[in-house]
């Protein structure tokens, strides 16, 4: 039996959206300890990897590990049926066929449920090991947001060159090209608009700027982003909640001489 | 229709399994917009994934016209996993036209792979675009005798050849079995004007000339796709309206009885591009015609002349599909010295999506033919859509098993200082995740070192199975695909219904056609009766001789 309850509907709202233009059939992995997801977009370019823990809900509770495969275009139609202020509670037993989507008002004693047909979802898992990079960056997630928008509209890939202590994002397109240069800082007064860099070598990659537009919905889940960069392994775009991550991985662009 | 009859045939003509000789197949679609088709039943299940599409359709070697998109979303059409992609669009006029050619990739080591390499591959049919050879250089096709597939028919200036070229209306793709494939969306000329015509002629000649030089040269030529020609009088059902000739079922050949209708049909001076696709073909009925043919039309090859009414595109302003009153302008042409290779053609009127419907013919090729194929090792042309657009991308599942085997071979004693380094990015930023299903992600280490691309192929073939599996699911009524079809084309019944419903009351009972049955009421838009409503025949319009289609009634209110 699975009881998983958010003391706000909008939180599993603003998940299911930071992804699910990217992806569209998904494992949910229902454990003791939370729920854990991850697909990988039809290109093969990005993995979505997402954790809830436990600290996330308002009441958590699964006595069996169930998995759940769930089209995401159908549960973000019912995702839209809930008031952002509801308590939402997902309900499955131990071999579900479908989930049940409850949704509370608690103020004015109005129960919404919908249901949600389940699907058989044969995707593999694949267990991210730990990887090395050679470059660590903490940003706020829309300022990040809007850079990749802004040069987005330039070009249809994006170069983001970290050095000693500039980062530097460019896009070179036929009407044009652009920019922006960051410097990390410290905001004493308001700590998450700083800018942190961590750097043991110089990158210079560049990505998909589709997949990056991609990315950038997670904003709505957190005020920073974390990024994380290497030459040989894909890039990391993390968003934190308050317990657990919606993880981007990102596969750089090559050059054909390559 | 269910996906299941458009499955090449596993077994042969004799009942005997191919073991000694493989199918391959060949698709043309003019999809009419590559978007709206998944509006449409199957496709609306597949996800935009063309993947899936050409997987519906079984198919080797699938060429889509008028593919109506930017160059800023090529990346979902340019991109399919496990074809190669070859796209041209028209350098100026956004959104129109534009031909796609999509190769099925087969793995190393399958009995295709060599036969079915793609070698070469050209936009435009004269040589004169320009293709990015890297960064810094381009070169003209025709000045690099490496990535041109050659053969061209030089008889327009440079800056003519440009402008037949600028309207993305032609991909040729060279595979290694000696075969060329011209997909192409020829000009018709709708508005009929001269300069049309003269564009459409000047495309033809260029088209027709470099493929009879590239067959002189010893090359098999597949010319697939929208030729917006009518090759004879019974691939058009208006002009036999006009003609007044009666399609009767039980006639075998009727182009023995209107023999001079039909000549006329292919000879008439006004319409030179009757003659000239004639001139290309063998079969034509006219003989003259056919002395130099280098092509067959596989579809009329494989049906015959007595199959009438065989159309791949209907009116749509008119609502001409439901009575089946359209033309047949959609070719698979293959070489004459091909012919005892066709296996099957025909055309797939119950697929929407379009205002044309697909045409398939499968060739079947011998397994000592197939082995013969040269087993060279060449790159892949600059001209697929993954260089051309700039669209190369690193897999990721690639790269996570390639990061994860280097890390084993070095051992935990880096991981020690790197997680140390990044602790402060967030609590949980432990990557690894607590995963149950550790058995699959093995499988994909284990075999990444060895051939990346064969654990890459298991898992594409799950994934397609997967699919099939969950629609099978949500929607249990799929086998009956054909009243879906029918529903999902867009008719205007359901208004109509509603309309007679509230007109009633003002304007009585409508009076009754020639079938007997109630008519419908319409609102003239002619400039003598602006706005005046009559009552007409209910059922599509449709060749005057056929009685289940409109009967032509007509009453002013």
């Amino acid at each position: 039996m699975l009881e998983a309850k958010f003391a706000e509907a909008s939180l599993f709202k603003r998940i299911i959206d930071g992804f699910k233009d990217c992806v569209q059939l998904v494992n949910f992995q229902c454990k003791e300890d939370g729920i854990i997801a991850q697909a990988v977009d039809d290109s093969r370019v990005l993995l979505v990897s997402l954790e809830i823990g436990i600290e996330a809900f308002q009441e958590y509770r699964c006595d069996h590990p169930v998995t759940l495969g769930i089209d995401l275009n159908s549960l973000s139609k019912i995702l839209r049926c809930g008031n952002n202020s509801d308590t939402l509670t997902l309900i499955a037993d131990d071999t579900p066929d479908q989930i049940i989507l409850l949704f509370e008002d608690t103020s004015r004693e109005r129960i919404a449920e919908y249901s949600l047909k389940l699907m058989e979802i044969d995707a593999d898992f694949l267990k991210i090991e730990e990887l090395q990079y050679d470059t660590t960056l903490m940003m706020p997630s829309n300022e990040f947001s809007k850079i990749v928008r802004d040069l987005s509209q330039l070009t249809d890939s994006l170069n983001i060159v970290v050095t000693k202590d500039t980062i530097k994002f460019a896009a070179e397109g036929e009407m044009g090209s652009g920019s922006v240069i960051l410097k990390p800082f410290v905001n004493m007064d308001k700590p998450n608009e700083s800018i942190k860099l961590e750097m043991d070598q110089a990158v210079d990659l560049t990505f998909g700027a589709k997949y990056l537009l991609d990315v950038v919905k997670g904003s709505s889940l957190s005020d920073r982003v974390g990024i994380r960069l290497s030459s040989e392994a894909p890039a990391l775009f993390q968003f934190d909640l308050s317990s657990g991550f919606l993880q981007f991985f990102l596969a750089p662009k090559f050059n054909e001489e390559e | 229709m269910t996906g299941g009859i458009l499955k090449k045939p596993l077994i042969g003509d004799n009942g005997q399994e191919q073991n000694d000789s493989k199918l391959i197949r060949f698709v043309t679609f003019n999809v009419n917009g590559v978007r709206t088709l998944f509006q449409y039943q199957p496709f609306s299940r597949m996800n935009e994934s063309l993947k899936q599409v050409f997987n519906y359709f079984d198919t080797d070697v699938i060429t889509f016209q008028e593919l109506k998109i930017e160059r800023s979303v090529i990346q979902k059409w340019g991109q399919v996993d496990g074809f190669y992609s070859f796209i041209s669009l028209p350098i100026s006029k956004k959104g129109y036209s534009g031909v796609g050619c999509w190769i099925r990739k087969y793995p190393v080591g399958h009995p295709l792979h060599h036969f079915m390499k793609v070698v070469k591959a050209e936009e435009g049919i004269t040589g004169y675009l320009k293709i990015k050879l890297d960064k810094q250089r381009t070169t003209r096709y025709r000045d690099d005798p490496n990535i041109n597939i050659g053969g061209y028919y030089d008889i327009l200036s440079e800056e003519d050849a440009l402008t037949i070229d600028s309207q993305g209306r032609c991909v040729i793709v060279e595979l290694s079995c000696n075969l060329i494939i011209f997909s192409t969306y020829c000009p018709a000329n709708s508005t009929k004007t001269e300069e049309g015509e003269i564009f459409r002629m000047r495309f033809l000649k260029v088209l027709f000339g470099r493929i009879r030089n590239l067959e002189r040269m010893g090359k098999r030529v597949i010319l697939m796709g929208d030729l917006n020609v009518c090759r004879d009088l019974i691939d058009s059902a208006e002009l036999l309206d006009q003609a007044n000739i009666k399609i009767e079922n039980g006639i075998n050949d009727m182009s023995k009885i209107y023999y001079p209708i039909y000549k006329n049909f292919i000879l008439n001076p006004e319409t030179p591009h009757r003659r000239i696709l004639n001139q290309l073909l063998t079969d034509s009925l006219i003989p003259e015609c056919s002395k130099d043919g280098i092509l067959i039309d596989s579809t009329r090859f494989i049906q015959g002349r007595h199959r009438l009414k065989m159309y791949t595109v209907w009116n749509t302003l008119k609502n001409t599909r439901p009575s089946n009153f359209g033309s047949r302008i959609d070719f698979i042409l293959i070489s004459d010295k091909w012919k005892d290779k066709i296996r099957n053609s025909n055309i797939l009127p119950e697929v929407m999506g379009s205002d044309h419907c697909p045409v398939f013919t499968d060739m079947s090729f011998a397994i000592q033919e197939i082995n013969c194929a040269p087993k060279s090792d060449v790159k892949i042309p600059k001209f697929e859509a993954s260089f051309k657009y700039n669209l190369l991308n690193h897999n990721i599942l690639t790269m996570f098993s390639a990061t994860s085997n280097k890390k084993r071979s070095i051992s935990c004693s880096s991981s020690s200082s790197t997680s140390s380094s990044i602790t402060d990015i967030t609590n949980n930023s432990n990557s690894v995740l607590h995963s149950s299903a550790n058995n699959l992600s093995k499988r994909i280490k284990s075999n990444s070192r060895a051939n990346t691309i064969d654990s890459f192929f298991t898992t594409e073939k799950s994934v397609g199975s997967k699919t099939k599996k969950t629609t099978k699911t949500i929607y249990p009524n799929q086998s009956r695909a054909t009243s879906d079809l029918i529903i999902s084309e867009p008719t205007s019944k359901g208004n109509i219904q509603k309309q007679k419903l509230t007109f009633k009351d003002i304007f009585g009972e409508p009076p009754k056609c020639k079938h007997g049955e109630e008519t419908v009421l319409k609102t003239s838009k002619s400039s003598n009766n602006p706005g005046r409503r009559f009552w007409t025949c209910n059922r599509p319009r449709g060749s005057v001789n056929d009685n289940e289609s409109s009967c032509g009634f007509f009453q002013w209110v």
